[in-house]
């Protein structure tokens, strides 16, 4: 058992290298990474300006385009990456090695961290700048507990689409898109998800995205009108919830794919 | 006795997608399923080198994936070490690694050290196991001018330096090799059948499978060689068996002016066991390998060639090859002939 | 010279097919369709709940067309964009074919051209399906008479000639930067979605910004799409120009970015050769 444990803590150290050095060898990616979501940021604060809304939507946009980074690391680093793995070859020898597939999934998740992070904290800082955002934290302990359970739970959501992206022919990419503008309209990235209804806020909730970005609104904009679906507290026990459920489901669809794929001969299939 | 690798009427079959099958059935095209693998029985004893020899397509790759657990069985059983591949994959996990040829795995932005490095990981080598390993693997494949280059910028040869590490640096019990040496040059062929060979030799308790579709390679490596086409195994026997099972005095190999008819005229002959034939167009000629079923045959052959309008330009008695022992058995040669890539 | 254009000609047509089929995934036409129009449809959702959140009022309101329409057209821009960017990491690390294409006798911009005709068309189904949401779902009153399918014609193939000939130009410079300098093409596609008034009228941006809105292609193509689908003008510091006048306008800014972008995919281009990056692989 303590093997096991020692093997895929390497494991997860091994993965999280590549991107980890990856980073540093290319510095490029920091333009592409902090500019990109920083102009979409942009785009939608000036649309609120443009509507003349009052100030903390543009501070709900400067949050979102900072979270926004977390979900596309999870999406198209994470996620989407067993589809690309698979079709550099990398996959089945990752399949192969005695190691969990979680550890593999870990270890770029921990790598991309570093520069989601970094992106996070730029955009965080630049739109906060440019737009002269102000913030009413009411419990900085609090706000750290949302935000670790909303990722802990947001990537194990990732692990457990990535069990799809496993067996995924070139739909991968379709599908990695897909869970862009409806992921962002449904978790209310840019507007209080109550806008959607209380029934719509509700299914949104089943993303724990929305719960998070929800709490971390009502942490960050203290004192301020953001029509919060929860109390900060529900959120964050629907979240630790959330995080077991999606970690287990993650675990058990891995291994469910895995031997799909085993037996119908795709798993290793490339160019589907 | 404890088989390193055994499989037991290991069958594998492939099927369209269930949408697709559907379809297909509804409107009167059902495709049937593809048989990859029918009733494999195969034993590799513990220290063994043992090869699977066939064509493209003759079910090799097939068996590795089956064996390396990255594809599950349709029927019959598979074990690595005693353990079953379908019922215990984790175990066997942990007692084998695989090489393949022509394989890009990895990331273009690491160095070949941490390439291996990274591999070594997922098998639980602590890092300085690892590296003392690797180096010393460098060292030994020449590979130590490149060892701190990226591996985007690596040439076919020295990329395949890097595979061959990077399956032997986690020390496994049992080692797939599929087609390792496929599309390397003479000499870099010949260093890593150099290394596979010292490496066995040096670690006799280790098993390696090694499928190959070069007879040289296959020939001059293994200790016992299985000859498989078209998903099933047609022989098992060690290289000098295999070529023994062959009469002397009853392989030619008889040149003529580049001959555009079919093999047919040869292969329907009573005397004929079976023919190869490798056209030369740069010399515009044609060589004809023949097998008699028995001595004294080759007048009939030549008498025939004569009638069908080829000169008999020369012609050689040969020693029996394993060439001659997989023509023997499948019934046709394979395309890229013998002795490639410098195996001899 | 006739053998030469129809060797272009069948590049082109040849490379849109090609970019077609891997468009599509070689899947089922319908499944592909549906994967053309959620996302748009999606983005199109959040402008209008952001629009009732601030202004209480739906989205069938006059101002919020201009943004609908905006934002709808400018998926072409970010499609196509985005698109050809990708097109380049594909080819060159994961078919492995782009060295292939480069080595063919029809030039490297005519292939681009070609994936980049198949991904406008591809987007177009989820522009029209956009544009008919709005009106069929969120009540937004369109007025295209026929005597406005002229202008609206012109307007729209000029902005598809400047959007191809930036796509190919971010794809030949993708073709020397690593796999995030796909990311490029975004970039620049949400640079012209701040700068040219997509979804809020550039009036609001600082001055140097209006300036730059100004001479780029795509003001005046949302300018002039918005005029002859909405009748009415929507930039203000533009309102004093004629239809005939942002059309005209349209029309330089374009050929000036053609020009500018052929010299720049030139350019790439010998740099891509003369570095050896035409095959570089830099996936992580």
């Amino acid at each position: 058992m303590r093997t096991y444990l020692i093997t895929n803590l390497r494991a997860i150290w091994g993965r999280a290298y590549v991107r980890v050095v990856g980073a540093n060898r290319e510095p490029s990616w920091l333009f592409f990474e902090v500019a990109l979501p920083l102009l979409a940021s942009f785009s939608f604060a000036l649309i609120y300006r443009g509507m003349g809304a009052p100030e903390q939507y543009v501070g709900f946009v400067v949050v979102s385009g900072a979270m926004i980074a977390f979900w596309q690391n999870i999406l198209w680093s994470m996620a989407a990456q067993f589809y690309w793995e698979k079709e550099m070859g990398n996959l089945e020898l990752y399949l192969m090695a005695p190691i969990s597939r979680m550890s593999i999934l870990m270890g770029m998740a921990v790598g991309g961290l570093f520069m989601t992070a970094i992106r996070a904290t730029l955009i965080l800082l630049i739109g906060t700048w440019v737009f002269g955002v102000t913030y009413q934290v009411s419990s900085w302990l609090l706000l750290t507990g949302v935000f670790v359970l909303t990722m802990g739970a947001v990537y194990g959501l990732g692990m457990l689409s990535s069990s799809l992206f496993m067996l995924f022919g070139r739909e991968a990419w379709h599908t990695a898109n897909l869970f862009q503008e409806p992921v962002y309209f449904a978790t209310g990235f840019y507007f209080p998800v109550r806008a959607l209804g209380d029934l719509g806020a509700m299914l949104a909730s089943a993303i724990p995205l929305t719960l998070g970005l929800d709490a971390i609104r009502q942490l960050i904009f203290s004192g301020k009108p953001v029509n919060p679906l929860f109390t900060v507290r529900t959120e964050m026990l629907l979240l630790v919830v959330a995080t077991i459920f999606f970690n287990w489901a993650a675990l058990r669809a891995l291994r469910f794919m895995e031997n799909l794929g085993k037996q119908s001969g795709r798993l290793t299939l490339k160019g589907q | 006795m404890q088989w390193s690798i055994e499989t037991r009427n290991l069958r594998r079959t492939f099927r369209d997608r269930p949408v697709r099958r559907l379809f297909r059935r509804a409107v009167g095209t059902p495709v049937p399923d593809k048989v990859a693998l029918d009733s494999v029985n195969v034993t590799v004893r513990p220290g063994e080198l043992f090869g699977l020899l066939g064509p493209n397509g003759a079910g090799k790759t097939t068996i590795i994936k089956i064996l390396s657990t990255l594809l599950l069985p349709s029927a019959g059983e598979a074990l690595v070490d005693g353990i079953d591949v379908a019922k215990d994959p984790d175990s066997v996990r942990r007692r084998v690694n695989m090489v393949s040829g022509g394989e890009h795995s990895g990331y273009g932005i690491l160095t070949v050290r941490e390439t291996i490095w990274m591999f070594s990981q997922f098998y639980g080598v602590p890092t300085k196991v690892a590296k003392k390993r690797a180096d010393a693997m460098i060292e030994r494949l020449n590979l130590t001018e490149s060892a701190d280059t990226k591996t985007s910028k690596l040439s076919t040869g020295m990329r395949q330096k890097m595979n061959i590490i990077r399956g032997f640096v986690t020390d496994p019990k049992i080692l797939f090799l599929d087609e390792p040496t496929l599309g390397l040059d003479v000499g870099i062929a010949r260093e890593v059948r150099a290394f596979v060979s010292e490496w066995i030799s040096e670690h006799p308790e280790r098993t390696v499978l090694l499928t190959t579709h070069y007879m040289a390679e296959a020939d001059s490596m293994c200790d016992r060689v299985a000859i498989i086409d078209q998903g099933r195994v047609l022989a098992c026997d060690t290289p000098a068996n295999l070529k023994r099972d062959l009469a002397p005095d009853c392989v030619y190999q008889i040149e003529v002016p580049l001959w555009t008819e079919t093999i047919s005229p040869l292969d329907q002959m009573p005397v004929v066991r079976s023919v190869a034939m490798e056209h030369r167009g740069d010399q515009g000629r044609t060589h004809l390998r023949v097998i008699l079923e028995e001595e004294g045959g080759i007048a009939s052959v030549t008498d025939r060639l004569a009638k069908r309008g080829a000169r008999v330009l020369s012609m050689t008695r040969l020693e029996p090859s394993l060439e001659d022992a997989f023509l023997n058995l499948v019934g046709h040669g394979l395309s890229s002939g013998n002795g490639e890539n410098g195996a001899r | 010279m006739i053998n030469r254009l129809s060797t272009t000609y069948r590049s082109l047509v040849t490379s849109g097919r090609l970019g077609w089929a891997v468009e599509s995934n070689w899947a089922d036409p319908f499944v592909f369709m549906i994967y053309q129009i959620v996302r748009p449809l999606f983005g199109a959702f959040i402008l209008v709940v952001m629009f009732k959140v601030v202004t209480g009022q739906p989205a069938s309101a006059p101002a919020f067309a201009q943004v609908y329409v905006g934002n709808a057209m400018f998926m072409l821009v970010v499609q196509v964009l985005f698109g050809l960017g990708i097109v380049i990491f594909e080819d060159r690390e994961r078919f492995e074919m782009l060295r292939y294409i480069y080595l063919a006798p029809v030039g490297f911009g005519v292939y681009l051209t070609g994936r980049g005709l198949a991904k406008t068309i591809a987007t177009t189904a989820g522009v029209v399906f956009t544009i008919l949401a709005g009106w069929l779902i969120f009540g937004i009153k369109y007025d295209l008479g026929f005597g406005d399918i002229p202008y609206f014609t012109a307007a729209m193939l000029l902005g598809i000639v400047a959007i191809l000939a930036l796509g190919v130009a971010l794809a030949a410079v993708a073709m020397v930067t690593s796999r995030e300098g796909f990311g490029l093409s975004e970039g620049v596609a949400s640079v012209f979605y701040l700068l040219s008034g997509a979804v809020f009228t550039i009036d609001i941006l600082p001055r140097w910004m209006v300036s730059i809105g100004h001479v780029l292609p795509f003001t005046y193509w949302l300018e002039a799409l918005r005029r002859s689908l909405l009748h009415t003008p929507y930039i203000g510091s533009l309102s004093h120009l004629s239809d005939a006048q942002i059309l005209l306008r349209l029309s330089w800014t374009t050929a000036v970015t053609v020009i500018i972008c052929w010299a720049l995919l030139s350019a790439a281009e010998h740099y891509a050769v003369s570095s050896g990056k035409l095959d570089q692989r830099t996936d992580h």
